[in-house]
């Protein structure tokens, strides 16, 4: 790619060009440092940021084909696609809400774009969720195989990262004005959980209140992840489309949000 | 061209009444908010190169000015410009990882300053260098102390080659031989074309490095101008609160403070550290302090002034603020211990006040008045000094 043409298009100055790539290189190093902070001093590093999931994945694979079977086909592969990605929205949700009074150091740096401190944390919080990716590869080529469809695992990615951070800029700053905030989003994603299909299918729902799930952009998008991953078939693209320009309405709103908040963050914490 | 340009700037928080913080609990019983005024119409402009000091006591509006020109806050009133990227040492050593090395952390500094991390790593030698620290940057950070941990932020901060850097109270901190090289370095960066900007208690400082200050008081830009006139209206009107509650003329001993930190005895010692109660003018004596601080003291000021029994007149009046001397924290008991190489004092009876500030000089910890008594045995004089002299004719 014509790197030049590129900059050309995004940038009017050098100056802004200079400072978005500041930008990259000040997330990219906050997020590894996180990294190394809470897997390299761990014996098994790795290890431990896969146990939670799988747990959860023993437990519940146990109790939905044992206890109570849902008779869903591929059912470890299935849950452990809802467990890995909704456990990313999960997490990262509640650490950006609070990342404005955890991070005030950040906020108090002149040259730190404000913009950064909820990126970070929802990348942070992406990383037992990559961690996790090698072994849902593994499961997948056991079972139901890898499909071309998978490619468009990335797009999927960016989607919910979208969601997330409009999410997570919005409650971020409320929560700067308002420190139950982080406590009510804790409750949400309690019951969240399971007004997503996380451990079921979307239609385990009654038609009543089916309307959960199609208003839930999260419980669109596992049902998307589990079509290119589990089903390997490509979602239609229309939906898909539509899900893409809502996740970036999201990020777009939450970002206005945040940037007529956060210029006084500071004063509040 | 201008740097910073302030103009008629105010500031204004709103906070719940009572310290809460703000929830749905302080909404829900109606806790009102409450004003506060931190910055009233301050104006005033930076040229590029320029070296600037801010002066004021606590609360004064100091650390409020440095995050509004540091861009962390917004000014609620007035439009403020400022070019070129900024540094600052605002909050010393924050963000730092005790787990991770020191020289994660000083990259991580660095690039919080505004490097990339490859320049981060390309300037670590001379951070390191600077630092003093060059041989243990591969240890955690928790190994270090404060007084390392110190060198480290402050050689980050300065190598990161800001067109603007803003610094708050921070020199005072770390050792004297530290403290120099830090002000060489500063001279330094000031003469490259570097603009300053310095919150700081310390006239000498301010003197050395900054051209122009500006005094603020309550919020309001009292003066502005060249730093001496401004430095010495400061120190004048710091010297008038401190010295309004002295008691009038009294002989008795008096004692003010809050008694943090107690001085529980005091010696006055000739040169073979002998208790003393007379000197002989021209011979060197030690004041020796002894101290119980109930509570850990964060770096207090110690003053020793002496002035003449009969009729009060004052002799000297030495303070490690105004000397640029760290005395450090202070935890439970210890010894305090002021060298005076000679006293030429007249013939007559002299009194020595003590006493212990809070670091920003806003309430006294102990102070007593006409602590020690003791005498000088030489010649008689109606005036208290007498210099070392010789007469000739010719």
């Amino acid at each position: 790619m014509n790197g030049s043409a590129l900059t050309r298009v995004l940038f009017r100055t050098a100056d802004q060009e200079r400072r978005f790539r500041y930008t990259v290189d000040l997330v990219r190093h906050l997020v590894g440092r996180e990294f190394h902070l809470r897997y390299r001093r761990a014996l098994f590093g790795f290890v431990w940021a896969l146990a939670t999931p799988l747990a959860r994945l023993a437990i519940f694979t146990f109790v939905f084909t044992k206890v109570i079977p849902l008779g869903i086909a591929d059912y470890p592969v299935y849950l452990f696609t809802g467990i890995v990605f909704w456990g990313w929205f999960a997490g990262a949700v509640a650490s950006t809400t609070s990342c404005a009074v955890d991070r005030r150091d950040l906020l108090l740096r002149p040259g730190v774009p404000r913009a950064a401190v909820p990126v970070v944390s929802a990348l942070t919080d992406a990383i037992d969720m990559i961690a996790a990716l090698p072994v849902l590869f593994v499961f997948l080529m056991w079972g139901p195989g890898l499909r071309a469809s998978v490619l468009l695992l990335p797009i999927l990615m960016l989607m919910q990262l979208l969601l997330i951070l409009g999410l997570g800029f919005a409650l971020c700053s409320l929560n700067v004005y308002l420190r139950d905030a982080r406590l009510v989003v804790d409750i949400a994603l309690l019951l969240g959980v399971y007004l997503t299909p996380v451990f079921f299918r979307s239609e385990s729902f009654p038609e009543r209140y089916r309307f959960l799930v199609q208003a839930n952009p999260m419980a669109r998008l596992l049902i998307a992840y589990r079509d290119v991953l589990v089903q390997g078939t490509f979602p239609a693209p229309g939906p898909l489309l539509v899900l893409g320009l809502v996740c970036l309405g999201i990020c777009a709103g939450g970002y206005a949000i945040y940037a007529k908040a956060s210029p006084t963050f500071v004063d509040e914490l | 061209m201008n740097v910073i340009e302030l103009d008629h700037i105010a500031k204004r928080y709103r906070r719940p009444a009572g310290g809460r913080t703000r929830s749905l609990r302080a909404l829900a019983e109606r806790v009102g908010t409450v004003e506060h005024w931190a910055l009233h119409d301050v104006s005033f402009s930076v040229a590029r190169g320029e070296s600037l000091a801010l002066m004021g006591t606590n609360g004064s509006g100091k650390s409020t000015l440095l995050r509004i020109i540091a861009g962390t806050t917004r000014a609620t009133k007035g439009t403020v410009s400022v070019r070129g990227n900024v540094s600052g040492l605002l909050t010393l050593g924050d963000g730092l990882q005790p787990l991770l090395s020191a020289e994660e952390n000083a990259i991580t500094a660095a690039v919080l300053s505004g490097l990339t991390v490859a320049e981060a790593r390309r300037r670590l030698p001379e951070i390191a260098a600077f630092a003093e620290l060059a041989d243990v940057m591969d240890q955690p950070l928790r190994t270090f102390s404060d007084g390392m941990r110190l060198r480290l932020a402050f050689a980050v901060s300065v190598h990161v080659e800001p067109e603007l850097l803003l610094i708050d109270e921070i020199l005072a901190v770390g050792d004297l031989r530290f403290q120099e090289r830090c002000l060489t370095h500063l001279e330094h960066l000031r003469d490259a074309g570097t603009t300053l900007v310095l919150a700081s208690h310390i006239p000498s400082h301010i003197e050395r490095l900054c051209g122009r200050a500006v005094w603020l008081a309550d919020g309001r830009a009292r003066e502005v101008g060249d730093t001496a006139m401004v430095a010495e209206r400061y120190v004048d009107s710091l010297r008038v609160a401190e010295t309004a509650p002295a008691p009038g003329g009294s002989q008795s001993t008096m004692r003010l403070g809050d008694r943090r930190v107690e001085i529980v005895a005091l010696r006055l010692l000739d040169r073979l550290d002998q208790p003393v109660t007379s000197v002989t003018p021209g011979s060197g004596i030690a004041v020796e302090i002894d101290y119980d601080a109930h509570e850990p003291v964060e770096d207090p000021i110690l003053v020793v002034s002496a002035h003449t029994a009969a009729d009060g007149i004052r002799c000297f009046d030495l303070n490690t603020d105004t000397d640029g001397v760290s005395v450090g924290r202070l935890e439970g008991e210890g010894r305090l211990r002021l060298e005076l190489e000679r006293l030429d004092l007249a013939h007559g009876r002299y009194c020595l006040d003590v006493g212990l500030y809070s670091s920003d000089w806003s309430c006294p910890h102990d102070y007593q008045w006409e602590a020690l008594a003791f005498e000088v045995v030489g010649i008689r004089s109606s005036a208290p000094l007498a210099p070392p002299h010789r007469w000739s004719a010719s």
